[in-house]
Formats: structure tokens, sequence, C-alpha cells
């Protein structure tokens, strides 16, 4: 048999069309493998050296105990059942001097 | 539609980079192909299409391919090759009937028609592995002797020598397709 005549012989074995199940099967996995940006946000990791988050967190650490203390203090009494509530407020308080004490009559005030 | 390795280099850096058009045109460019060479290799639909899918997720996922060094099909024909004869190897082809065998025949033609395409699928099924790819990859994919020794990894004297065995052993098996009256029939007596 010649050459010609075994190919077009051969040529009679016709494979099929790939099916669309497979295109879709395929999208899906290449859409799996790469997800769009904004679903990569919430699923992204970020490696970090332990001694650098170590660092990291006294830094934060120190900062929150320099700046993150409230310069006024404000108490607050539990509300009691009678319905009223009493604040008291520190904020401009000075203490006296030397612990010099000195009594007022109401008159004086008034 | 003009398609160039750069054009395949530059898709495929795209689909590497997340954009599907860009993945989407490089598959639709040779999902065909690979199908077909993975479906006549291992002779089932299903393990085909597990090759293809397999074959552009790796494609995308990172394989080093490298323009230099040859074109994406002959690279991904590699890549096909390699899954379809580990698949092959693993299944020993028991696990699924050609898609067609059990078609039905409307006519005499379908019927001489589908009975000769068989024929030529068991000729061709039957050959060693090696002969295998390189006769499907020749007379059916139009690879050139050099591109198929790129895909198998060895050199073109080899692809020549399994080409011409597979050739001559197919000679024998269908010799009967092509001339029946003048086959000489095994059972039949010289009067």
């Amino acid at each position: 048999m010649e050459d010609d005549k075994l190919r077009a012989v051969l040529r009679e074995w016709e494979a099929p069309e790939p099916k669309p199940e497979m295109d879709a099967r395929v999208r899906a996995a290449w859409r799996a493998s790469h997800p769009a940006a904004w679903k990569r946000i919430w699923t992204a990791r970020v490696s970090v050296p332990v001694p650098v988050l170590a660092t990291l967190l006294l830094i934060a650490a120190f900062l929150l105990a320099k700046f993150g203390t409230p310069r006024g203090s404000t108490a607050e009494t539990p509300s009691r059942p009678g319905g009223y509530v009493t604040q008291l407020n520190a904020t401009g308080f000075l203490p006296v001097p030397n612990g010099e004490a000195r009594v007022i009559t109401v008159k004086e005030v008034q | 539609m003009s398609q160039t390795p750069a054009d395949d280099a530059r898709l495929l850096a795209g689909a590497r980079r997340g954009e599907e058009p860009a993945f989407l045109a490089l598959y639709q460019r040779h999902r065909t192909p690979v199908f077909r060479f993975a479906w006549r290799f291992t002779g089932s639909v299903h393990t085909a299409e597990d090759v293809t899918q397999e074959c552009f997720l790796a494609l995308f996922a990172g394989a080093a391919f490298d323009p230099k060094q040859g074109s994406l099909r002959t690279y991904l024909f590699g890549i096909a090759r390699h899954l379809a004869m580990r698949r092959v190897r693993i299944e020993e082809r028991e696990s699924e009937e050609p898609a067609d065998a059990a078609a039905p025949y409307d006519t005499l033609g379908d019927l001489i028609g589908q009975e000769r395409s068989a024929a030529v699928e068991r000729a061709v099924a039957a050959l060693p592995p090696q002969q295998k790819e390189a006769l499907i990859l020749f007379e059916y994919e139009d690879f050139s002797l050099e591109e198929i020794a790129q895909v198998v990894g060895v050199e073109v004297g080899a692809v020549k020598a399994r080409l011409h065995r597979a050739r001559e052993t197919l000679r024998r098996r269908l010799a009967p397709l092509v001339d029946p009256v003048n086959t000489p029939c095994p059972g039949r007596r010289n009067v």
C-alpha cells in the first residue's frame, strides 16, 4: 500500500469535537485559580517574619501608651433605680497649694 | 486569523496576569488540536477532556515556556503528551469504550464507514505508544518531523524510525480496507 492510500484510510478515523461542557469546566478551573482582584483582597495572605511582627507590635504598644491615654477623665456612676445620674468632671481641677485650706463663710461667697 | 508565536507569547503573558480574554483566546486557539490528540492517544473522551484541562492549567500556572526553544503549540503538545502517557499507564485503557462505539447505524453506508473508522482506530491503538504518538502528530496534526522531535524529546532520526515502523505495521493491518479483493484471506484455499 502506498503512503497516499494509507493516509486516506487513516483520515477515515475522525475525532469528535470537544464538548461545551469541557470548555465550561476549564474556564471554571481557570477562574478558581485566577480570582478577580476584588476577591483576591479578601483571601490574600501576607507572610511576615516573627522578629518583624514582634517589632511592629512593640512599636504599636509604645505609640498606644504614649498617645493613647485620654487627657481628661470622667467618672460616671451607674444609674440608680431613682433615674438620676451623677457625673464628676475633674477637668481643670487644681488642688489647693501646700494644703493651705481657708474657711470662708456663706456671706463671703455671696 | 493570523496565529504567530508572538501572539501566543503575548496572550500567555496576559493569561498569567489573570486576564480572562487572553486566556480564552489562547484556549480557543489550541484546545481542539490538544483534545483531538489526547482522544486519539487515549481512546477515551473523558480522559482526553481531563488531559486537555490539566494541560492548560499547567500552562497558565507558570510552566516554564521559553519562546526561544520552540512554539507554544509544540510546548503544549509536549505537556499533553506527557499527561496522556501518564494516564494511559495508570488506566491501562480499561475504563471506557470509544464514545461512538454504540452509535446506531442509519444506513449500510454508515455501517461500513463506522466499521472502517473503528478498524483504523483499533489498528492505531494497537501500536506501541512511541510509534502511536509520532503517527498521530504527523498524520493527524500535521506536525513536521522536527516539531515531533521537539515534542517527544528525541532526535529527528528516531522520529523517522518510529514513523516508518508504525506505517509498516498499519500497511499490513489495514490492507483489507484499501484493496479487499486482492488481500489474501487466511482461510481461503488456493484452487
